[in-house]
């Protein structure tokens, strides 16, 4: 008899874990489905020429620039161009300034 | 009875930790996902093993030319807390300098001096600056001295005999050249990919650039290198993937290093901003220096 209670018992508490799981991982799913109704309505694509030469104009003109997630490097304590346009002192100056803080980075 | 009973059960437990374990397979985060391209990783469009080969300085002829193809570094040792030269040393100096005005009459040279961990801060940039004004006095004889340097090795160790030392280096007119020159580094990281050395030019420049002794250089390719191949013969190739190359170059580096990247950081696929940080948080645990050169 008690080997029969604790069978139920274990076997209603994995049940229970294992529909909490289901749930939780289905929460995702089950929230954008209650909210598909509210998505905002899109408007049917115009076939009129003229209107998507003035959406192309917009997109070409107003759209949002390029942006450079490369620059800054990450974790660098100096970075060091060597546009060829800069002056040779210029470069050299840029030099001098790291290795001024890569001294000051060894005393510490 | 019993037993069959227990069979079920054990059976019915397997079978719910199968179904179970998946979905905590799903929420564990995968590291080899960093810096994805939508559907792959940079890891899976190298060739390469982490975009990157551990490659050596090529040899110099035996009888150069122009300076470009000499041997433009010289490194004097000292025993430990002297500074004076021997006169076989000193001797070594003025062959090694002469041989450089007869390539090229003018030159700006660079002077580093280092200490091992061995001493007080105090004590060790006093004996590095009596080494450098030593090397100094000699060098102004023959070319004018464009940059001089103070640089304790890292890692600090004591006694460590190869740091005890300075280095001459004759630079040729070529800016990226002398710009790895001046900038003394225990680790290099070169992007090989082939839209950043679009002329011969420049990478002849990587070539000839006088790494410092005992440094560690590696080369950024997706495909086309192998570990320890010379550097002079590596054949720009691919695209860029230097984030994963750098990213894994940090895992080779010891506290106090400073790692030299030499890349225009220009990837096809631009870096998030959570790669951004990732990136600057394990260059900040690993305590290391890092500098970027753009050509």
């Amino acid at each position: 008899m008690k080997d029969k209670i604790f069978t139920v018992a274990a076997m209603a508490t994995l049940l229970g874990v294992y529909s909490a799981s289901v749930y939780h991982f289905s929460l995702g799913t089950i929230h954008s489905t209650l909210h598909s109704n509210e998505r905002v309505a899109v408007p049917s694509p115009s076939e009129s020429t003229e209107d998507v030469q003035k959406i192309m104009s917009a997109i070409r003109t107003q759209g949002p620039a390029r942006v450079q997630t490369n620059l800054p490097i990450p974790g660098t304590v100096c970075s060091i161009s060597l546009n060829e346009n800069e002056s040779v002192i210029s470069v050299d100056n840029e030099i001098g300034t790291c290795l001024d803080i890569l001294d000051a980075g060894q005393e510490e | 009875m019993q037993g069959k009973k227990s069979s079920i059960f054990a059976r019915f437990v397997f079978a719910l930790f199968l179904v179970f374990i998946p979905f905590q397979a799903s929420s564990v985060p995968d590291t080899s996902a960093f810096y994805l391209a939508s559907s792959n990783t940079a890891a899976d469009r190298c060739q390469t093993r982490n975009c990157m080969c551990k490659v050596r300085a090529g040899p110099r002829p035996a009888n150069p030319v122009t300076i470009e193809e000499s041997v433009r570094r010289h490194s004097i040792y000292f025993p430990s807390a002297v500074h004076e030269l021997t006169s076989r040393q000193e001797s070594g100096l003025h062959s090694y300098l002469a041989a450089m005005k007869s390539l090229t009459a003018t030159a700006d040279v660079t002077i580093t001096a280092y200490t091992d961990g061995c001493g007080s801060t105090y004590y060790n940039r006093g004996l590095a600056l009596r080494r450098l004004n030593t090397a100094t006095s000699i060098v102004t004889e023959y070319f004018s001295v464009g940059t001089t340097t103070i640089h304790p090795e890292a890692p600090p160790e004591c006694p460590l005999a190869e740091a005890r030392r300075v280095d001459i280096v004759t630079h040729t007119s070529r800016r990226l050249t002398t710009t790895i020159d001046k900038i003394p580094a225990d680790v290099y990281l070169v992007d090989a990919s082939g839209s950043m050395w679009p002329s011969w030019r420049q990478w002849t420049d990587i070539i000839n650039a006088s790494y410092k002794p005992g440094s560690r250089i590696y080369v950024s390719m997706i495909a086309g290198c192998r570990t320890n191949q010379t550097i002079d013969t590596v054949s720009p190739y691919g695209g860029t993937e230097i984030w994963w190359a750098y990213w894994s170059v940090l895992d080779t580096m010891q506290i106090g290093e400073t790692l030299v990247i030499i890349s225009d950081f220009d990837s096809d696929i631009p870096l998030r901003s959570w790669e951004h940080e990732m990136i600057a948080e394990k260059v900040s645990q690993k305590q290391v220096n890092v500098v970027a050169i753009r050509p």
